[in-house]
This record gives structure tokens, sequence and C-alpha cells, in this order.
């Protein structure tokens, strides 16, 4: 990425955002990993840093791109465009794009858990104030990337950087449930974490050349697992 | 070839979710307009052209469904073969639609094909879309985008199922990339894009196997919408997904979960296409004697 400056609060609002005890409710979601820790599948470091790796590369269709396609609306609704419409229809096809029950649930209750933490962090950013007031009156079904992409775009943070933050918040969420869920160790937690970084930059880079017909591809036995998940009798998450 | 033009009044494409590919030159085309008289139904209007076309209707019980058989003579998709199928049903029309074999996705290399399905039903319309399996064999790219769009008192089912072509030595051809892209919506509003991707020719693809087939090789789908579906439904459709797993040939996963519509998607892995199709098969009978009192389905295939 080219050395883009951005201000001192951006950088703060990031800060902010993608801290590991943000409370969007992450803490209550596996997004699938539950369902392969009951098949013994996921078992320990390794195998869980695989999963990882995995799931971080399949966000680039899902969350990775609403983020970017969302922080794009607001750069162009900040140029005078109404873009109140095709911030509706992202997030109706971000939500039905979702097959699995449990993991539409999870969108909607982070999407306005995140919706409640940027009205307090980034007040100013109207498109996105607009977008939690749909969200709260029902409207529309709420994700968490879109609200992040929507409030931290208002800050001048290229679309990259958006993508590159909000995947790193996913991904060390996901990566404090499997600490407590498998368990691991805090620091093979850490070090695995370390070692998706360049995943993670592998995965902007990819959502930066995905098209919208893209939106919502996932892979069919992480599908199949969050369906499954559903059945599963003694649960510690809610996905 | 020349584009195809289609009858612009088959089917009315402002109502379908967005388009959001290119559809080439058509190899093949086929249009099906069905309607009911004196409760059966019957193909009012069709049009054909290409490597597409459609045996004549049969009745296999006393619903007054009609079953349709599509064939297609080009003997295989090849890269830059684009196919286009249109089906409107008019208010109680009910049609089974299946096609004569496996749809046979040869080498694309640097390109792919692409089939566009569009489907628009109208109030108590009955569609059961079930084609064969696709088969795409190594260097294969394929994409097909299923559209819906219906009327919330019609009935939509539709089936897919992936299985890797054989090489000569048995081994199972690696294909670069299979895309099944269905986006319904029902009375104007998207309550359903099933987007998925399986490209076991990628660079991580042997890396991120967990996710995409665990240890097995074929993959189905199965789509219902219906303003009956709820968790009684979905529990039935859980218990024949058991008994049919439990009497496939090999092991075999499954899950299904209720979508927006009201809807339900089944998944299910395995390693026989048999065993996939006996499981959604099985889905479909139990659904079509819960809501209609039709026998189970017995698709004849030459």
């Amino acid at each position: 990425m080219p050395n883009t400056p951005i201000s001192g609060r951006a950088q703060l609002v990031l800060l902010h955002l993608t801290d590991s005890a943000l409370p969007t409710g992450g803490f209550s979601h596996s997004f699938g990993l539950e369902d392969y820790l009951l098949r013994g599948i996921v078992d320990g470091p390794d195998s869980f840093e695989r999963w990882l790796h995995s799931y971080v590369r399949q966000t680039a269709h899902n969350e990775g791109l609403a983020a970017r396609l969302a922080a794009q609306l607001e750069l162009r609704s900040r140029t005078g465009e109404d873009v109140a419409g095709e911030v509706a229809e992202l997030d109706v096809l971000m939500h039905v794009s979702l097959i699995p029950a449990q993991i539409r649930a999870a969108n909607t209750s982070m999407g306005k858990r995140m919706g409640r933490i940027v009205r307090h962090v980034v007040p100013d950013a109207l498109t996105a104030a607009e977008y939690i007031s749909a969200i709260e009156a029902g409207r529309l079904a709420g994700s968490p990337a879109i609200v992040f992409g929507l409030a931290v775009s208002h800050l001048d943070v290229p679309p990259e950087l958006v993508v590159r933050a909000f995947l790193m918040q996913l991904t060390t969420s996901i990566t404090q449930n499997a600490i407590r869920g498998i368990p691991i160790g805090q620091d093979a937690g850490q070090r695995i974490l370390a070692g998706t970084h360049a995943v993670i930059s592998e995965t902007v880079e990819e959502v930066m050349h995905l098209e919208r017909v893209d939106l919502g591809a996932a892979p069919p036995a992480l599908e199949l697992a969050q369906m499954h998940h559903e059945t599963q009798r003694s649960r510690m998450f809610m996905s | 070839m020349s584009t195809l033009a289609l009858p612009a009044e088959l089917i009315d494409s402002a109502s379908l979710p967005p388009r959001l590919w290119d559809l080439r030159d058509l190899r093949g085309q086929l249009g099906l307009d069905v309607a009911v008289q004196d409760s059966r139904s019957y193909v009012r209007r069709q049009s054909h052209s290409g490597f597409l076309r459609v045996i004549r209707p049969h009745y296999l019980d006393g619903s007054g469904q009609a079953f349709l058989t599509m064939i297609n003579p080009g003997g295989g998709y090849f890269g830059g073969d684009d196919y286009r199928i249109d089906v409107h049903l008019d208010e109680d029309a009910s049609l089974l639609l299946t096609d004569q074999s496996a749809t046979t996705v040869y080498k694309t290399p640097g390109d792919y094909c692409l089939q566009e399905v569009n489907v628009s039903l109208g109030a108590g319309a009955v569609l059961e879309y079930l084609p064969s399996q696709v088969i795409p064999f190594r260097d294969a790219t394929y994409h097909q985008h299923l559209r819906v769009s219906m009327d919330p008192t019609a009935t939509f089912l539709s089936t897919e199922i992936i299985t890797p072509g054989w090489s000569p030595d048995r081994g199972l051809f690696e294909y670069d990339e299979v895309r099944l892209r269905s986006a319904i919506s029902v009375g104007g509003r998207p309550v359903l894009l099933d987007n998925l991707l399986v490209r076991p020719g990628s660079h991580s693809h042997e890396a991120d196997s967990l996710l995409f087939l665990e240890d097995m090789t074929h993959l189905g789908t199965l789509t219902a919408i219906d303003a009956r579906i709820d968790d009684e439904v979905l529990a039935l459709v859980r218990q024949v997904l058991a008994e049919r797993a439990a009497a496939a040939s090999q092991p075999l996963r499954f899950a299904a979960t209720c979508t927006g519509g009201p809807g339900l998607s089944v998944r299910v892995i395995g390693t026989h296409t048999d065993d996939i199709t006996a499981c959604l098969h099985g889905v479909a009978d139990a659904l079509r004697a819960r809501w209609r009192g039709q026998g189970p389905l017995q698709l004849r295939k030459q």
C-alpha cells in the first residue's frame, strides 16, 4: 500500500475499534469453529492454525468485500452522492448471503453492537448513523463489516486499510474464542495470531480485486459445519 | 455463433435479481412458458435454439404436474460456451424439470463456461428443478447463475450436485473452479443469495480443505422456498437426511438450515453421486408428499 497519511484521530479510532475487548458480542460466536471442535477435527494449536488461515481467506468474499464496498460507498457519499439505496442493498445482500441461520443471527446482533459503539466513537459519520438507525428500527438487518466500513472510511482511511483493520479485528476475536474453547495457551494464541498477518494481507489484496457478483461466496464444508452447529446438543457458542 | 435472441415476453427480466455477469454469445437457449388448463400444466409457448431443447411433456401422476426433460445434443460444455434457460410458470402451474444426463464440463483453459437459469413463478406455481450432476473435468471452470423471482404463494425447489470427473487411471480429475450462484427474490424482495464456490485448482485448496470438502469429493445442495417452511419442516428434512445418510453406501455429511423466504437450504458432502442424489431426492419426496400429496420422484432418464 502506498504511504497514505491518516489523521491522528483516524489512528485512534482504528485502535479503538480493533481492540480485542471491543464489546461486539464476538465473544459468543465461533462461526462454525465449535462444530470442528466437537467433532475433534480442530483440537490444538496446529489444527486451529490451519483452520484459521482458511477461515481468514474465505472472509475475502464475505466480511472483507462488504467492508470494502461500504468504505467505497462512504467515499462517494462525501462527494454529495446519495448512496442510501446502495447501502440498503448491500445490507440485504450481505444478510441473505449468510445461509446458516445462526450466522445470520450473529451478523445482526454484532451489527447492532458495532452500531452502538460507532455512535459514540464516530458520531459525525452521517451515512453510518443513518444505517445504524435503520438497523435499530428493524428496517435493515445489520452487519458489523458495513458499519465499520462506513464509519472508518468517513475519517479518510483508505479502503485497503479499512478492510485490513476489520479482518485483524475479526481474526483476533476468533483467536480469543479458540484460546478459551479448545483451549490453547495464550502464548500459542499470540503466535498463531502473528502468523495470520501475512494471510490477512493476501486476503486484503484479493478483496480489492473482487466484484459485486463475488459477495457471499462461501466454502461448502464451512457452511455445513455452521448449519450442523444448530443441532449440537451442548454448545459454548451461539454459532 | 451469433447471439440467439430470446422472445422477451417469456420472462420479465426487470423482476429478476440483477445480472452481475456477462452473457456471451449463446451456444444454446431454451425458453419455457407453462400454464394450466383443466388442472393440467402444459407448455403454452417455448423457444429453443442451439444445443438445448426439451422433450414433450409427460405426466407421471394424477396431479397435473408437467414433467419436462431438457436435452443437450452438444455432448458437453466447453470453454466460452454460454447457455441460457428461461422458465416462466403461470399462476398455479406445476412443473418438474430435469435433464437427460449429467452436464459434462470439459477443459476450459483460460476461459470458463456459464449457464444462466432465469425463473419466474406466478401465484401458487410449483417448480421442481432437479438437474443431474455437473461433472467438471481437469482444468474446467463452470459458473451457474440461477435467478428466481417468485410470488409469495409459489413453491420453488432446486438441487445441484458436483461430481469430479474421472481420469483414465481412475484418479479424480482436479477441476479449476465451480461456482453456483443462486439469487432468489420473493415478492420483489431478495430472500436468499447462495453463492457456492469450490476451487480444487487453487493454490490454497489443499490447505483449505477443512472448509471446502473436508475428506470428501462430491457436493450436493438443495434449496426450497415455500411459505409453509418452519421448524417442523426443518426437523422433517433433517430426519429424512439422517435416514438416507444411514442407508448410503459410503459415509457422508449433511446439514440443513432455515433461510429467508421462508426457505431452507441443505448441504451434503460425500464420495458417491448416487448417495447424494438419494439424500436430496429424499428431501424433495418428503416435501412433495407433505405439501401436495404427490408420490415420490420417478425420474426416467435414458
